[in-house]
């Protein structure tokens, strides 16, 4: 597998599965696309009704997303460094695997979810 | 809503539209009581609910309306949220000992708005922010809570829409508390119409007050928030739409969680607060503002052991933070100004008193749930289903975990002295601040100061009604006394919690009276004396089994004449009873969840909380009687 693989592979799983900390109101525990979902349905409020908490809280997720999305890409990069490309498969392969298999276990902490303050990775976008 | 009940409420609306602002409810003519009382009785209620029209408990999945809440006061079990598909509660509640009054008091900032996402058909009904109310409604708490001033685009020109809209849940409010008021003689039950004007500022600290209505005469629509942002706006919008526009309407304003203030809540100036304590402004704070709400869900807000006070009993369920903002933002908790609690306040009276003329803070106590499950006088320790103030929706199902923040509690409750439980006789009492606070327990209490109340009055028949002969109740004004230098008698009773049905009654530690006054240089004095109990009585609770240990009171009685007393120097004295230690309701829930803080292992995820060194696992619950002021004059 080709570094840029190997990468891409690994941001792409870490973005859906991997649990961060971020806050919106609530702290949670949930994978960067539930943030980049929760901040774009503020963001949506923001564009219909304007207001200055909605703003506020569209610009934290902006920048938290950001950030993790810059640690994440950084981080993945780095493992994609490593070895042979067999390794570097194996490595993406067994890391994306993990990640996944983890997912599917309720391990998100998604207090702002009308539905459940934990989730699994099938229940972020309820 | 079935088909039927939607005509039926349809038809109320509509009589109500016809009929005109107020009209269709209007007086409050009833029958007699028959219990009459002229030496009054002890009432117990709550004068603070939400129901589902609130934005914060309809975004926790609260569907209690307002008659569901009065039929719960009254006794009825009712279904609380989470719902299954079918639309069958997964929770029921049902109080051991029905309430004698009861008020639904929803947050009146934004009636209309949830009101309109709710119904389909609106325009409101599909505009962005209410599709995020609907499918992500913790989303949306933050995002309306924190709107404000303007309303939003989807109220139209001028928010009208939505104001309009708010007329539906206040006209419903209406009915439900005239439905639920006993105009038979047997006089079971009370309702008040009210509502909770809900200003917050800076850091989200806390400016709410609930308004209480002495009838079924009240204005078209609440004062609220966004529309009358300080104090002062409110009692004008008072003045204006009730007191003067409808004769026989009046309202009580009664501030609660000062304890999350910020200091403002008692503070003489100050951001968004209004106009500046000047002689004016504190008459009409006193005028308006006879009770404060000094105990409910969100914390007790009487005192705290390092602001000004060397009393132990302070630590009472404190609040880790100061205001809103440390709740939501665990980095910016602090612990705040001494001006957050109801005894420095008093205190301070004293000394704007002295300098205006006036007592800004003459006011009197009283407890309450602030229940957001539409459940009043729910204060039992043995509740674990929280109440969820602002709380996190508990989704499909009843999850696995603390249902509060630990650090909240069941709330209390109000108990006015009146001679009959109709809404003017308890209204007066609110108005004469003949009323008290209780952590929860039906203790009785009662309170006189006086120059002419007997030593030996313990002792003898007729308690209350020599207490009123020889001096003033709970709420009441002392000036000199007649001779010049009879000494000042205090006289407090109080019974235990007799219990009832599953709730069990509590043997009583200690009877203590607090003083409060102006030294000769003007600074505020504080004294706690225990006139009467036991405070090394050995009581304890076993925290396992929360079986009470230890022996105590069935009832409390003394006279204790003030041996410090100045007849030049301006006080003020209430009573605090305590109970026998029991289990507080977290250490209750941590043992039904297995939770063995020893055994890690059995410290599950949402059950941390349960292991916290600082959250006692135990309290003393106690009554607060209402303040007697001392004014040489």
């Amino acid at each position: 597998m080709s570094k840029r693989g190997a990468r891409w592979l690994l941001f792409a799983t870490a973005l859906l599965t991997l649990p961060v900390p971020f806050y919106l109101g609530e702290p949670e525990l949930a994978p960067v696309l539930r943030l980049a979902f929760l901040t774009g349905l503020v963001a949506s409020v923001f564009a219909a009704e304007g207001g200055g908490v909605t703003a506020l809280l569209a610009g934290l997720g902006l920048v938290q997303g950001l950030a993790w999305s810059v640690l994440l890409f950084a981080a993945a990069a780095a493992i994609a460094q490593v070895g042979s490309a067999r390794a570097r498969a194996a490595i993406a392969a067994a890391l994306s695997l993990a990640l996944l298999a983890a997912s599917f276990t309720d391990r998100y902490d998604t207090p702002l979810s009308s539905t459940r303050a934990r989730s699994n990775v099938l229940q972020l976008f309820q | 809503m079935s088909g039927g009940l939607r005509c039926v409420a349809l038809a109320l609306a509509l009589g109500l539209a016809l009929a005109g602002p107020g009209a269709a409810l209007e007086g409050d003519d009833r029958t007699p009581c028959a219990l009459r009382d002229p030496q009054r009785r002890a009432w117990f209620g709550d004068l603070h609910v939400h129901t589902r029209h609130s934005l914060d408990a309809s975004t926790q999945g609260t569907r209690t309306s307002p008659r569901d809440a009065y039929r719960f006061a009254r006794g009825e079990a009712i279904g609380l949220h989470p719902f299954d598909a079918d639309g069958r509660p997964l929770r029921r509640a049902q109080l051991d000992r029905p309430l004698d009054f009861a008020a639904v008091t929803d947050h009146a900032e934004l009636f209309g708005e949830v009101h309109l996402c709710n119904t389909p058909g609106t325009g409101a009904y599909d505009s962005v922010m209410c599709r995020v109310y609907r499918g992500w409604p913790r989303l949306a708490f933050f995002l309306m809570n924190g709107r404000g001033s303007p309303r939003f685009d989807f109220c139209g020109e001028g928010g009208r829409e939505c104001v309009e809209a708010g007329l539906g849940p206040w006209r419903e409010m209406q009915a439900a508390a005239d439905e639920a008021y006993d105009r038979s003689p047997a006089c079971r039950f009370s309702s008040f119409v009210g509502y909770e004007w809900t200003k917050s500022v800076e850091t989200a600290s806390n400016l709410h007050r609930n308004v209480i209505f002495r009838t079924a005469l009240v204005p078209r629509l609440p004062a609220n928030a966004i529309d009358f942002p300080t104090p002062g706006d409110l009692w004008d919008a008072l003045d204006q739409d009730c007191r003067a526009a409808e004769p026989g309407c009046d309202a009580v304003v009664i501030p609660h969680n000062s304890n999350l203030s910020g200091g403002f809540m008692f503070a003489a100036e100050g951001a968004g607060i209004g106009a500046p304590l000047d002689a004016q402004q504190a008459r009409r704070r006193a005028a308006n503002e006879p009770l404060v709400e000094v105990m409910q869900h969100k914390g007790a807000s009487e005192c705290r052991p390092d602001a000004g006070s060397e009393d132990e009993l302070c630590d009472f369920e404190l609040l880790p933070y100061d205001s809103f903002m440390g709740r939501f933002l665990p980095f910016a908790r602090q612990r705040g100004s001494a001006l957050n609690f109801a005894r420095t306040a008093l205190g301070a009276g004293l000394a704007h008193a002295a300098r205006l003329g006036v007592n800004p803070f003459a006011f009197g106590l009283i407890g309450s749930t602030d229940t957001h499950l539409g459940t009043p006088g729910l204060a039992s320790e043995a509740w674990t289903g929280g109440h969820g103030g602002a709380g996190v929706p508990l989704g499909a199902a009843i999850p696995d975990a603390l249902l509060d923040p630990i650090e909240y509690n069941p709330g209390g409750l109000a108990v006015l002295w009146a001679e009959e439980n109709s809404r003017q006789s308890l209204f007066d009492a609110m108005r004469r601040r003949e009323a008290y606070a209780t952590s929860g327990p039906r203790i009785t209490l009662r309170f006189f100061a006086g120059f002419g109340l007997a030593p030996e009055l313990c002792g003898e028949p007729g308690f209350a009604a020599r207490g009123y002969a020889g001096g003033v109740p709970m709420g009441g004004d002392l000036g000199r006394p007649p001779g010049g230098d009879e000494p000042l008698r205090i006289a407090a009773w109080a019974l235990r919690d007799p219990g009832g049905g599953r709730e069990p009654s509590i043997p009583l530690q200690r009877l203590q009276v607090i003083k409060l006054w102006l030294d000769a240089a003007g600074e505020v004095r504080e004294r706690v004396v225990d006139i009467a109990g036991d405070a090394a009585n050995g009581a304890d609770v076993d925290p396992r089994s929360c079986e009470p240990r230890g022996e105590g009171f069935d009832q409390l009685c003394q006279v204790w004449t003030d041996p410090d007393f100045d007849a030049a120097r301006p006080a003020v004295y209430y009573a605090r009873v305590v109970q026998n230690p029991t289990c507080r309701w977290s250490t209750r829930a941590c043992n039904a969840a297995g939770i063995d803080c020893t055994d890690p292992g059995s410290v599950r995820r949402g059950f941390e909380a349960c292991c916290d060194e600082s959250t006692p696992r135990s309290i003393q619950e106690r009554a607060w009687s209402s303040p007697i002021w001392y004014t040489p004059r």
